[in-house]
């Protein structure tokens, strides 16, 4: 479904991203691992548009994406959750949802969702009315989600979804990620927590100094000695 | 009794300019909240609108109503223009960059102004009567007056209900808040700067159309419309309510003050309040709530 081969991206004068491939299958979860500055989130920005890469080529249902603006890449179907959940902190709940689904057209269809969108988070329905700047760390994750789901994507990018978040929110986070894949919305996943994140994935990348050092199934990572090491803490 | 009258007639009168000081800083904090740029050059843009408007008026005839819609379209044209060709360009940059981009592009508007039209007086003919009439308690106000004040709130209404209520009113505002986040739920970000500046423009023209009449017409009239920048900074500068509010507060305390003071007091005052605000208040009258959240 998506294919990055041979990225190269550029922060400034910093290099990125030297020279990154992988592969996500459509249905799959696969999580990218690594450490602060690895550039997880550089590929994510890259992938959705948000910086440019300087080399290399992205690939989506055989299409080339690398290059497109932001706005084309949402159409195409990929929803990009930002690291910091950059949520509008002054629109309410209910107007961060309608975002979501701005280039979606038809408000029957939409209202549908959000719906759907409440039965994930019931919190959400309860609050909609509220400005997000006033909902709990969790909850904010939960909208980031939420308001990514409503342009209903084939492809869903998470950056970080358990940063800062207590134990049992995260362990819920969990149970409506896989949730949402099961029906039907491929993940591709970034965690600094590798227990976590190979936990739900099928598929693990391993980045460090932003290259790809180990990569394969989920069960043969949590077997690698070097992610045992340095990621499990084993 | 006589003058709490006569201090109620001041007020009718100064709630005048003050709607107009109120739709131009309404325009000005559309576009600061919208791209983070000042525009100075605001004044300007009003007044070639304004030129417009009376060429369609006097030179071509047209009845005022069209005068109006054409003046509003046109000028929506001439604010995406200056949007593509100046503004987009320091997004992001620093104050300094946009302060000299507006000084520019003032310039340039102001002379483009005088060039193809004239630099001298010119008398623009009111849309309503001016002919005063008559109110019980022996106050007065006129057809133009009543003219400026319902258009002026209409707009106001209609551009609350475009902001609050529309698709693209809350990509705007989402816009603002959040530029990055705006792209990716695939919101053009340019064509929201862009709709800014048009809808500035348009805004503009009709304030200015609706109270060249009751001034001189000429290339200096910018300087009057640019004290409409105090009514934003009164109003916290990324208030639109607080727009409004400081553009009629301003207006009517100017007109009391210019009715009991000396006249060169009115002169100065606006520009003082100004600096009054910027020392004392520099959040505005009601943007004190207002805090950063990380």
């Amino acid at each position: 479904m998506l294919k990055v081969l041979d990225i190269e991206t550029y922060y400034g004068n910093i290099y990125a991203l030297k020279g990154i491939s992988l592969e996500v299958d459509r249905g799959n979860i696969v999580a990218v691992l690594g450490a602060n500055g690895a550039g997880k989130s550089t590929l994510l920005r890259t992938i959705s548009g948000l910086i440019f890469p300087a080399k290399g080529r992205i690939e989506f249902e055989d299409q080339r994406i690398e290059g497109k603006s932001p706005h084309k890449i949402v159409k195409a179907g990929i929803s990009h959750v930002p690291e910091g959940r950059e949520l509008f902190s002054e629109l309410t709940v209910l107007e961060n949802l309608i975002m979501g689904a701005y280039i979606r057209k038809g408000k029957g269809e939409i209202t549908k969702d959000l719906d759907v969108i409440y039965k994930y988070f019931p919190i959400l329905g309860e609050r909609k009315d509220q400005s997000a700047s006033n909902l709990s760390g969790g909850e904010q994750q939960m909208l980031a989600i939420g308001r990514a789901l409503m342009s209903r994507p084939k492809l869903l990018l998470l950056d970080e979804p358990s940063l800062g978040l207590a134990p049992l929110i995260v362990e819920g986070i969990c149970r409506i990620i896989r949730m949402i894949n099961m029906e039907g919305t491929t993940i591709l996943l970034i965690e600094q927590n590798a227990k976590l994140a190979l936990a739900i994935a099928n598929h693990g990348y391993v980045f460090e100094t932003g290259r790809v050092t180990v990569s394969g199934k989920s069960k043969e990572l949590l077997q690698n000695e070097h992610v045992k090491k340095a990621y499990l803490g084993k | 009794m006589g003058v709490i009258i006569e201090i109620f007639q001041q007020i009718i009168f100064g709630t005048v300019m003050g709607c107009i000081y109120a739709l131009v800083a309404l325009c000005m904090v559309l576009i600061y909240k919208g791209t983070g740029i000042l525009n100075f050059a605001q004044g300007e843009m009003v007044v070639f609108s304004t030129f417009i408007g009376y060429t369609l008026r006097v030179v071509f005839q047209l009845p005022y109503w069209l005068v109006f819609i054409l003046s509003f379209a046109l000028s929506w044209l001439i604010g995406m223009l200056i949007e593509v060709l100046a503004f987009r360009r320091v997004i992001g940059k620093p104050h300094l960059n946009s302060l000299m981009v507006c000084i520019a592009a003032g310039m340039i508007l102001r002379n483009a102004t005088g060039q193809i039209w004239t630099f001298d007086d010119l008398r623009m003919p009111p849309p309503f009567s001016d002919q005063v009439f008559q109110l019980p308690l022996g106050l007065v106000i006129s057809p133009l007056f009543i003219g400026i004040i319902s258009i002026s709130f209409a707009i106001m209404i209609i551009f609350y209900f475009f902001l609050n209520r529309t698709r693209f009113g809350l990509s705007i505002r989402a816009t603002s808040q959040n530029p990055t986040a705006a792209k990716l739920m695939g919101v053009s970000v340019s064509s929201v700067f862009s709709i800014c500046w048009a809808i500035s423009a348009s805004i503009g023209a009709i304030a200015g159309i609706l109270i060249a009449p009751l001034l001189v017409l000429n290339v200096g009239m910018f300087i009057v419309i640019l004290k409409a920048i105090v009514a934003a900074v009164l109003g916290g500068i990324e208030s639109l309510p607080g727009a409004v509010l400081g553009g009629i507060l301003l207006g009517v305390l100017e007109n009391l003050i210019g009715t009991y003071l000396p006249s060169w007091i009115r002169q100065i005052f606006v520009w003082v309040v100004l600096l009054g605000v910027i020392i004392a208040l520099p959040q505005g009258l009601w943007g004190a709530r207002k805090q950063k959240r990380v």
